[in-house]
């Protein structure tokens, strides 16, 4: 089996509502019994990757410029969310870099409205 | 800031897209000589584009200082991540960094303004003289015309070297392979038939297009200068690719060529291509494959490396008139170690092309150039792709160099032979003499005709070698000066008919009269 089957099990296993540490005592024996003790290290890295990919996945993000923008974009950014098929509420952060405006990035699908992204595009028209 | 500047930026505000647009993203979860490990992205196509968001933690200033556009093409869709390859620089590349599918496979934008300029391997020009527009998008990867696509391969591509034309005749169509070790004239070659091609009529004259891979920059710095001297860059595109660019753009270098060539053929246009040389891009799909973690087969090729060339290769053809008649003929070059034509990738090649030109080492020592083999070169395509001058004046050459080759061994014993024998090796060193040719030095085939013409008929008789290339340019001076209508004939008709054969006897005979000094005694 390859590392990638054990982490899979692993987290089926957190999903299902084990304890971590009954899932990794149960890891690690049949890591053992199938003289895999060379992936642990590989595994343990691995899963909580997974963990964050899977959480990533599954919850909306959100990137605002700024904190007030939420409130003054909330009705762009809620078509956004829906567009994107997004039904919970999203993570939100904050990056000034965006200058304004928002991205919505749910399931690996984004939508970029901020004004960084649309300055940057405006900038590729002109000197093109 | 000038009226029509702020105009324009007023007219690109105005139609700023500003509505949703969904993108499918992916994240970067590792990256490593030049490849990059993507995570998401599932719908990902093979050979697609990427973007990576180089600009995203960067902010709007350093974004537009920076410029460029990184982009990524996606080589390997593995069960739980997307492989691709970087397109350029990868120290830009961090883990985390996004990815966006561009939904458009690898192309390259094309345009009758890319000839006269010199572009790398994704058609961006290098040549700083300015921006290139892409008036079509030509696919990188296609596939090549059908059998019934297709038409014989009968217009003949003229090298301007003598030895080449006469024996070893090339059409508009064929692929023709060059091989040899390094330093035997192989890149010579192909540019001699570039530069030849400005003696072709414009209407017919073929677009050439030059692609380096993996080459000095000096060296291709030094060719482009040569074409330019020669009045040879107004129908010639370089395709320029150097030894210290990532492999992925030394992979694609000879597919974005021969798309260029695409898009002229499908307008009906000849177009003459040259891949120099395939040795290298074999070496730098086996680098890019061996770090996408493909099997390594023979040699630690991929084990697809002989569909890599024969997919290349295929796409040049002579296209039905159905299909507008217009052709890319291929010259690859090879370069072999110690004069081995039975490694790997020299015979995956022969196999593929419709023959080749084999450049000896030790001829070339010897002070034969080009250092033609004759004897293991060929051209499958052979005497339909020659004019019927051509072919009138070169029947006897295969044959004269063929029997001298077989009694060059007994010349140490020349005073023990009979005379026929002693006739016929002096014959082939004329011929051999006569076949020499200067480096960028093509002759015109009508020049070619009534040269070998002459050879054929006599005028080599008591000249001794060594004055053969001094007799062969007076000779052609004399035409030139007294005769000139002869050529313009044989350029217009391309045949030989009896009037002017009868015109040439006569030429060559008032030149003997008039040269004398050239037929001294031959050397004891």
């Amino acid at each position: 089996m390859r590392a990638r089957d054990y982490i899979e099990a692993a987290y089926q296993a957190l999903q299902d509502g084990k304890d971590i540490s009954e899932v990794l005592t149960g890891l690690y024996a049949t890591l053992e019994n199938r003289g895999h003790q060379k992936l642990k290290a590989q595994i343990l890295s691995g899963l909580l990757t997974y963990i964050e990919e899977k959480e990533r996945s599954t919850a909306p993000e959100l990137r605002l410029a700024k904190e007030e923008d939420a409130k003054k974009l909330s009705v762009s950014i809620k078509e956004a969310l829906k567009e994107l098929g997004a039904e919970e509420e999203p993570r939100v952060s904050i990056d000034a870099k965006h200058i304004g405006g928002y991205t919505a990035t749910y399931n690996g699908k984004r939508i970029d409205r901020s004004y960084k992204s649309a300055l940057l595009q405006l900038y590729k028209n002109i000197t093109s | 800031m000038s009226t029509a500047i702020i105009e324009r930026i007023k007219k690109e505000i105005e139609g700023l897209d500003v509505s949703n647009v969904t993108e499918e993203v992916g994240r970067v979860t590792s990256v490593s000589d030049g490849v990059v490990e993507i995570d998401g992205i599932s719908g990902a196509e093979m050979m697609e584009m990427v973007i990576f968001d180089v600009a995203e933690s960067a902010s709007l200033k350093d974004a537009i200082e920076s410029e460029t556009t990184l982009y990524g093409l996606i080589l390997n869709l593995e069960e739980d991540a997307v492989k691709a390859v970087v397109l350029g620089e990868p120290s830009a590349i961090k883990e985390g960094m996004t990815v966006r599918r561009t939904q458009k496979l690898l192309s390259v934008p094309v345009s009758e303004d890319i000839v006269g300029r010199v572009v790398d391997s994704l058609g961006n020009p290098i040549d700083g003289k300015g921006a290139l527009k892409g008036d079509k998008e030509m696919p990188i990867e296609r596939v090549a015309f059908g059998v019934m696509e297709r038409s014989g391969v009968d217009t003949p591509v003229h090298t301007g070297i003598k030895a080449i034309d006469s024996m070893i005749p090339i059409g508009r169509g064929q692929r023709e392979l060059i091989i040899g070790d390094r330093g035997t004239g192989k890149t010579t070659v192909a540019i001699d038939t570039i530069i030849n091609q400005k003696y072709e009529p414009k209407e017919s004259r073929p677009i050439c297009i030059y692609v380096t891979i993996g080459q000095k920059q000096s060296k291709t710095a030094s060719i482009v200068r040569k074409l330019e001297e020669a009045g040879a860059m107004e129908y010639t595109t370089v395709l320029s690719t150097s030894a210290s660019e990532a492999s992925p753009l030394l992979f694609l270098a000879p597919f974005t060529g021969v798309s260029i060539a695409e898009y002229f053929m499908l307008q009906g246009k000849d177009v003459l291509i040259v891949f120099d040389d395939l040795s290298k891009h074999a070496v730098a799909y086996r680098q890019m494959s061996l770090l996408l973690r493909r099997p390594p087969g023979r040699e630690a090729y991929p084990g697809d490396i002989f569909y890599l060339h024969s997919r290349l290769l295929e796409r040049s053809a002579k296209l039905s008139e159905e299909l507008g008649g217009g052709s890319i003929t291929a010259l690859p070059i090879i370069e072999t170690q110690e004069g081995d034509v039975s490694a790997y990738i020299p015979t995956n090649v022969i196999s593929i092309t419709d023959g080749q030109i084999f450049l000896d080492g030790d001829l070339f020592n010897k002070g034969l150039r080009p250092a033609l083999d004759v004897g293991i070169s060929v051209s499958r395509v052979g005497s339909a792709a020659q004019t019927k001058a051509m072919k009138k004046v070169s029947g006897k050459i295969r044959l004269e160099l063929a029997q001298f080759r077989e009694l060059e061994a007994f010349m140490q014993f020349a005073s023990d032979l009979d005379e026929d024998t002693k006739k016929r090796i002096e014959s082939g060193q004329k011929f051999t003499e006569l076949l020499k040719q200067k480096q960028n030095n093509p002759m015109p085939f009508y020049k070619q005709v009534v040269s070998l013409y002459a050879a054929n008929n006599g005028i080599m008789d008591g000249v001794a070698v060594s004055n053969v290339h001094a007799l062969e340019e007076a000779y052609l001076e004399f035409i030139e000066r007294e005769h000139k209508d002869v050529f313009e004939i044989i350029e217009k008709d391309r045949a030989l008919s009896d009037d002017l054969t009868e015109t040439m006897n006569k030429a060559m005979e008032a030149f003997k009269d008039s040269h004398a000094h050239l037929y001294e005694t031959e050397e004891a």
